[in-house]
């Protein structure tokens, strides 16, 4: 059943650009909840420095490893933009970037919590260690939900690819909106995940280069 | 608007057995599964705690990971019971897109314990479901104003008094974000758009079952010793307080992701699903005042998310962002919240405004005067208050070179709410009005919000501010603009539109008794409140110097008849919907909008053919103004 196609068939069935429409202004409406989101650790981050309570905003050794943090923000940035780049051309080239995407989140996921068992100093550490802890441990999180996402739309052209043609042929000629669907679910999410992905990258300079 | 041709609605889907359906995914299995789901956190947060975790507990023995990992996993129990599990799972599996939708399957009371994806239903569940922790609170309310009869003999005791201080705040404040936009924006903005539904309807359900859950959840810190901080949750009270305080966090960021996500489907809503000829400004203005509160829930609610997580790790996992001896400050979380919490007053307020805006052209049979001005007020309004957020700390010790500015923006922002209440009076002046229950309630509205908005300049301003700093002075401004501003526009909603949604008459005259014993007893509760600030009367203290008795036992006692006053609605509300069931007339106040040219009840799927409009939202007092013609659609809902 297409997304925009009543229940009913008595009634009018909606625009089929709707929904589509909904899903890609829906993804860039994410993209400002995420800004707020971490611009909360963002502004901790410069507020404790500032402040530097008791001299306590780093307690110690406070570096994390450069080493770590760079291929955490490199595997990120690297899904982002291949995903991007083929969100645009057949969904055939879109399946490969999507489980590139995928697979490098995942990786950078498994990363960062390889690293909290590496890092020389605790969540107690500071000023500085409170921030590093939340902002990527939340990151973290949220890259695997937005994982969910990707995986989603994955699934999606593995089945498009599976069934696509008898689908079209089931429907003898009348437009389908599916394929617009899922265009546009690969569309919002790959605009998202750039977006995310462009968030990490301000978090490794901020947090490992600053 | 133009007219669409009508067919007979075709037969619903033969429904399961009562049995069958009592096992499947709704009410009774979330709860079932969100105890399970608690219990089992609660047991892998003992068995990961350590000793050393309990530093920051002044209780020995509490445990903030089991139980901060019995409330995650008990609502997610709570939502996989509830049936939100299923499509996102079938959807991973590469399962296709659909918006089947779970009403034309369930019928009758069950649907309304459940995932439906029907707006008009979770229309009804938030009114139901709000209502009865707006009923939470103001008990709360009552048992304050018990407390406060006396200066010194208690019948709480102190930390109890906070705790119910604390609950009142956070009950009203976080469930009644959503107090309007739950019931009314969700059944109206669709029908007045000329969309059938949400954007994202599962998403729409899921917002209430998420502010259900966080209802419940505050309602459990009195079983771990409540909170003392207020609604506001200040730190370094939040990270010394009891496990309490971890519901505190529970149903704030319950609230907030409820916020974010109700705000988010309906921006999409609006801007992606309006039908032929909606074009903006075409919009009714409640419309646009949900689309500026929706702004602001989709920008400043994730803020409070992320600061109640910082709350959370500083609990939990040790990390230090609010405690100074280890690097990190209590004005931390001071700012963040108000970075939240000012948005938050306009989120309550903007939909107020909305539906007087909205309902004022009814009454007084006049196009909406201002119509761009208003629209403008309230971006303005939504825009602006998010540069206000430090004229809550004006007395904490911030710099003193950002209190002018912060003072001028809050300043400001008077113009743009100036705009809105200028539109309200322009429409009034020479109006031919009726006073109608809900007409009533808007004029109150007009009152209240006026004094609310004249008391506010004086906090806005830092020599002023620094004398009412903390006072009851501050909760007679922000009782007379919440409550005076929020909640008689959102009786003025009930009384309008509630004949439309249920599909039967509320009583008129009990109404009006409700109507003027509320209005004269809030006034009697709340204006008192401006002058036991003045004479020093403290927020969030126990205790008072004995002179203020007098005013207080006044205060205390006007309360009650406002608590009596509610209670009248509820009889009205149960003896109308529920024994006298009088059906409503399709149009009984001769409104000119869409939802009105619809049948009552409202058939399931709103309309058989999309709307299209072609003319003005408030065409009242032209000569020729045809209404808009609709063709229902199925049974009614």
């Amino acid at each position: 059943m297409e997304a925009s196609a009543p229940l009913d068939e008595r009634l009018q069935a909606e625009p089929p650009d709707w929904q589509p429409h909904a899903i890609r202004i829906g993804g860039r409406l994410l993209c400002g909840s995420i800004t707020f989101f971490f611009l909360a650790f963002l502004f901790a981050y410069f507020y404790l420095l500032a402040l530097n309570t008791n001299g306590h905003f780093r307690i110690g050794s406070t570096q994390p490893p450069v080493g770590l943090g760079t291929p955490i923000a490199g595997l990120m940035l690297i899904g982002a933009i291949v995903y991007r780049l083929a969100s645009r051309r057949p969904f055939a080239d879109v399946l490969p970037a999507g489980i590139v995407a995928l697979v490098c989140t995942l990786a950078a996921v498994a990363l960062q919590f390889y690293e909290y068992t590496t890092l020389s100093f605790g969540a107690a550490s500071g000023g500085y260690a409170a921030v590093f802890f939340g902002w990527t441990l939340w990151y973290a999180v949220l890259a695997l939900i937005g994982a969910f996402w990707i995986e989603i739309q994955v699934a999606s052209l593995a089945r498009w690819r599976v069934g696509g043609s008898e689908r079209r042929s089931r429907r003898e000629g009348v437009p389908s909106d599916d394929d617009e669907l899922l265009r546009a679910g690969i569309e919002a999410s790959s605009f998202y995940w750039s977006y995310f992905a462009a968030i990490g990258a301000i978090a490794f300079i901020v947090l490992y280069l600053v | 608007m133009s007219a669409a041709a009508a067919t007979s609605p075709g037969p619903m889907p033969a429904l399961a057995p009562l049995w069958r359906r009592l096992i499947g995914f709704n009410l009774l299995t979330g709860i079932v599964l969100g105890v399970g789901g608690w219990f089992l956190g609660h047991w892998i947060g003992s068995e990961i705690h350590g000793e050393s975790l309990a530093y920051f507990s002044t209780t020995a023995g509490e445990n903030d990971i089991a139980i901060m990992l019995g409330y995650l996993l008990g609502v997610i129990g709570f939502l996989i019971g509830l049936g939100f599990a299923v499509y996102p799972l079938q959807r991973l599996l590469g399962g296709q897109p659909t918006l089947a939708e779970r009403e034309s399957h369930e019928h009758g009371l069950l649907r309304y314990f459940s995932l439906s994806t029907d707006h008009k239903v979770v229309a009804k569940q938030y009114m139901v479901g709000v209502g009865f922790f707006f009923f939470i609170g103001g008990l709360n309310a009552m048992a304050i104003r018990t407390e406060l009869l006396q200066p010194n003999t208690h019948v709480f005791g102190a930390n109890q008094y906070l705790t119910l201080v604390g609950m009142h705040g956070s009950m009203m404040m976080g469930i009644f974000t959503s107090g309007v936009l739950g019931p009314f924006a969700n059944w109206l903005v669709p029908i007045m758009i000329g969309s059938r539904r949400m954007a994202f309807p599962r998403i729409e359900s899921l917002t209430f079952w998420l502010l259900m859950a966080a209802g419940v959840v505050l309602i459990t810190t009195i079983f771990f010793g409540g909170f003392q901080t207020g609604w506001t949750g200040y730190q370094p009270l939040g990270d010394q307080g009891t496990a309490g305080y971890d519901a505190y966090i529970g149903f704030f960021a319950l609230v907030g992701l409820s916020m974010t996500l109700l705000g988010f489907n309906l921006i999409v809503t609006i801007v992606t699903m309006r039908a032929p000829g909606m074009i903006w400004s075409r919009l009714p203005i409640f419309v646009w005042s949900v689309l500026a509160t929706a702004g602001l829930m989709v920008l400043a609610a994730p803020t409070l998310i992320a600061t109640l997580l910082m709350a959370a790790m500083d609990r939990t996992v040790q990390t230090a962002f609010f405690i100074p001896g280890q690097g990190g400050s209590p004005y931390l979380f001071q700012n963040l919240f108000w970075v939240f919490g000012h948005p938050e007053v306009y989120v309550l307020a903007l939909p107020g405004f909305g539906i007087v805006l909205e309902l004022l052209p009814v009454f007084t049979r006049k196009p909406l005067w201002g119509y761009r001005l208003a629209v403008a007020g309230m971006l303005g309004v939504g825009i602006l208050s998010f540069f206000v957020w430090q004229h809550h700390l004006f007395v904490s010790g911030l710099n003193a070179d950002l209190r002018p500015f912060f003072s001028l923006s809050t300043e400001l922002i008077s113009i743009p709410t100036g705009f809105i209440y200028l539109c309200a009076l322009g429409t009034l002046w020479r109006g031919r009005i009726r006073f109608t229950v809900p007409m009533l309630f808007c004029l109150a509205w007009a009152f209240n919000f006026l004094w609310g908005g004249v008391s506010g300049i004086f906090l806005s301003d830092v020599p002023s501010d620094v004398t009412t700093h903390g006072s009851f002075f501050v909760m007679a401004h922000f009782h007379y603009t919440i409550m005076g501003g929020l909640i008689f526009a959102f009786f003025a909603a009930i009384y309008y539109w509630v004949p439309k949604m249920y599909g039967y008459k509320l009583s008129e005259r009990l109404g009006k008794w409700h109507f003027w014993i509320m209005f004269l007893a809030f006034n009697s509760t709340f204006a008192p409140l401006f002058a036991l600030g003045f004479l020093g009367m403290p927020r969030r203290v126990v205790t008072y110097a004995t002179n203020l008795q007098g005013l207080n036992d006044w205060v205390s006692a006007s309360a009650y008849v406002l608590g009596l006053s509610l209670l009248l609605f509820l009889v009205n509300a149960v003896w109308s919907l529920v024994f006298k069931r009088e059906p409503a007339e399709r149009n009984p106040w001769r409104s000119k909008s869409i939802e009105w040219q619809l049948p009552t009840p409202v058939p399931l799927h709103d309309f058989e053919q999309l709307p299209v409009f072609d003319g003005d939202p408030y065409p009242y007092g032209e000569e020729r103004t045809p209404l808009p013609a609709v063709a229902p659609a199925g049974e009614g809902a």
